[in-house]
C-alpha cells in the first residue's frame, strides 16, 4: 500500500489545477447532466464553502448561500464562457455575490457596536491557507502589487475582498473616518491596477 | 493609461465604482445602482469584469473547508425534475427525507436520458433570476439578454429604459424591469439636484398613453427598487414608457405627473 511520491503523485489539492476538468463539468452541467453537477460540487464545494463562510460568518447562512450557488450554477451554467476566465473564478464570482447579498440583507449597514458584536461571535473560518501551496502566476503578481501599497491600505483591500464588508465597517475597524477609508482604497485600487497592468 | 498618477480626477468614475462593486464595498442602494448600470451599460459591465479578473486570484488563498454533509442532498432535491413527471416515482419523498448520496448517481443516470424535455421545462421555470444573478453573468461580459433568451424564451426578457429629458440629451435615470420579479430598479445616471420640498415620482405609461403611478423614488443618489403592483405588471411591456416627474412632497396631488423630468421607452436589454 506504500505510494511512491514520484511516480504516483497525490490528487492535485488545488482546484485551480483542475481548470480544464471544471470547465468540462460546467459544460456538461449546462447540458442538464445532474451527475456532472455532483462532480462539480465535490470538486469545488470546500473552496466555495470556505469563501462564503468568511463573508457570512455563520454556518447555517453559509449552507443556504452555497445551496443557492449550486442551484444557480445548475440553471445558468450555459452562461459560463471558458474563453473569458476559469471555471473556478466564475463559480467564486457567483458565490461571492450571493454571500454579499446575504450579509447585506441581514447585517446593519452602518459600522458600529452591533457589527463588532456579530464579528466577535462569528464562527472562525480559519486563517488563509499557507502560501506554500500551488499558486498561479496571477496570484503572485497580485500579491507583489499589494505589497507595494501602504500596508494598512493593502490590508483594507484584502479585508474587503475576503469579508465583503462596507466602507463604514472597514473605517470603524481601522478607527478612521469613512472618507479617509474611501480615499485610501480608491487611490490604492488605481495604483493596483497600474501595477498589475505593467 | 495608469502612469502612476494618484490624481483621481483623471480616472473615469466607472472604474472606481466597478472596483468598489467587485470588492463589495458599496452599500445597498449603491450596489443596486451598480447592478442596474451593468445591465444597460456595457462599458461599465466590462470594467466590472476586468476588476474581477484582477482580484479573483485572491480566492486561491482561501482555505478549503468541507461543506456540511447534508448540503448535497438538499441541492440534489432542489435540482430534481418537477414532481408529476413520468420519471418521478408516484410518491416523491419530501426533500428532507431524500436518501443521501450512495445510490444517487445510478438513480440519476437513467432518468437523465429520457428527461431532456423536462430539463428544458425546468430551465424555463428558472427565469426569475434576481437582478444580482443577472449582474453576475453580465459582469462576465455576457449580455443579459443572451443569457436569458435560451432559457427564458421570448416570454420574460429584461426590459430597460433610458429616462431622458423631453428636450433630449443624456439620460437622467436608467430603469431596468425584471418581469420575473415584477420589480423595476431605477438608478440615477448623473447627479441630479433635488429640492428638499419636492419628491420624484415614477410612472409607467402603457400603450394607452395614460400615466400610472408606480411610486416615489428614493431621495439622493441611490437607486430605487420598486415592486410593481399586479395590475401594472401586465402593462409593463416592450413599448410602454417609464417616466420620472417632479412633484410636491409626498407625490402627485391629482394622480397625474406634474412636471415630467424625463421619459423613455422600455426595450429589451442588451
Amino acid at each position: 500500500m506504500t505510494v511512491d511520491p514520484v511516480s504516483d503523485p497525490p490528487e492535485p489539492r488545488s482546484t485551480w489545477e483542475t481548470r480544464e476538468r471544471l470547465a468540462i463539468l460546467l459544460k456538461h452541467t449546462a447540458a442538464g447532466d445532474r451527475s456532472a453537477l455532483g462532480d462539480l460540487y465535490r470538486a469545488t464545494s470546500a473552496k466555495l464553502y470556505g469563501l462564503v463562510l468568511r463573508i457570512v460568518k455563520d454556518s447555517g447562512d453559509a449552507e443556504d448561500v452555497l445551496q443557492d450557488v449550486y442551484v444557480i450554477v445548475w440553471k445558468r451554467a450555459s452562461a459560463f464562457d471558458a474563453e473569458r476566465g476559469t471555471a473556478m473564478a466564475w463559480l467564486a464570482a457567483v458565490a461571492r455575490n450571493r454571500a454579499i447579498d446575504k450579509v447585506r440583507a441581514k447585517r446593519p449597514i452602518a459600522g458600529g457596536a452591533e457589527v463588532d458584536q456579530a464579528l466577535a461571535g462569528a464562527e472562525d473560518p480559519g486563517e488563509l491557507a499557507p502560501d506554500a501551496l500551488e499558486r498561479s502566476e496571477a496570484y503572485r503578481r497580485l500579491i507583489e502589487c499589494l505589497d507595494e501599497l501602504e500596508p494598512r491600505h493593502a490590508d483594507a483591500i484584502r479585508t474587503a475582498f475576503y469579508e465583503g464588508v462596507t466602507y463604514d465597517q472597514l473605517a470603524t475597524r481601522a478607527s478612521v473616518p469613512t472618507g479617509t477609508m474611501k480615499s485610501w482604497i480608491r487611490r490604492s485600487l488605481i495604483r493596483l491596477r497600474g501595477c498589475i497592468e505593467q | 493609461m495608469s502612469g502612476g498618477t494618484d490624481d483621481l480626477s483623471e480616472i473615469p468614475d466607472g472604474t472606481v465604482i466597478a472596483a468598489e462593486y467587485v470588492l463589495g464595498l458599496l452599500d445597498d442602494a449603491a450596489r443596486q445602482a451598480a447592478e442596474a448600470r451593468m445591465a444597460v451599460d456595457r462599458a461599465f459591465a466590462a470594467e466590472v469584469a476586468a476588476w474581477w479578473d484582477r482580484l479573483a486570484p485572491l480566492v486561491e488563498a482561501i482555505r478549503e473547508l468541507p461543506a456540511p454533509a447534508g448540503l448535497w442532498p438538499r441541492i440534489e432535491a432542489a435540482v430534481a425534475p418537477r414532481p408529476g413527471s413520468a420519471a418521478q416515482s408516484a410518491a416523491p419523498a419530501p426533500a428532507g427525507e431524500r436518501r443521501p448520496s450512495g445510490d444517487r448517481r445510478d438513480a440519476a443516470a437513467p432518468r437523465r436520458r429520457g428527461a431532456g424535455g423536462l430539463i428544458a421545462a425546468a430551465l424555463v421555470g428558472a427565469i426569475a433570476a434576481s437582478a444580482a444573478t443577472v449582474a453576475v453573468f453580465a459582469w462576465r461580459g455576457i449580455d443579459p439578454q443572451v443569457l436569458l433568451s435560451p432559457q427564458a424564451g421570448p416570454d420574460a426578457p429584461l426590459l430597460t429604459a433610458a429616462v431622458s429629458p423631453p428636450e433630449g440629451g443624456e439620460a437622467l435615470y436608467v430603469a431596468v424591469y425584471d418581469p420575473g420579479r415584477g420589480q423595476v430598479v431605477v438608478a440615477p445616471s448623473r447627479i441630479l439636484p433635488e429640492a428638499d420640498d419636492r419628491s420624484r415620482q415614477l410612472w409607467l405609461i402603457p400603450a394607452d398613453g395614460r400615466p400610472r403611478s408606480a411610486g416615489l423614488l428614493q431621495r439622493g443618489s441611490g437607486a430605487s427598487a420598486i415592486a410593481l403592483p399586479a395590475n401594472l405588471r401586465q402593462l409593463a411591456a416592450e413599448g410602454a414608457s417609464i417616466a420620472v416627474s417632479s412633484e410636491p412632497l409626498g407625490g402627485s396631488p391629482d394622480g397625474q405627473p406634474t412636471t415630467v423630468l424625463g421619459a423613455g421607452a422600455l426595450t429589451r436589454a442588451g
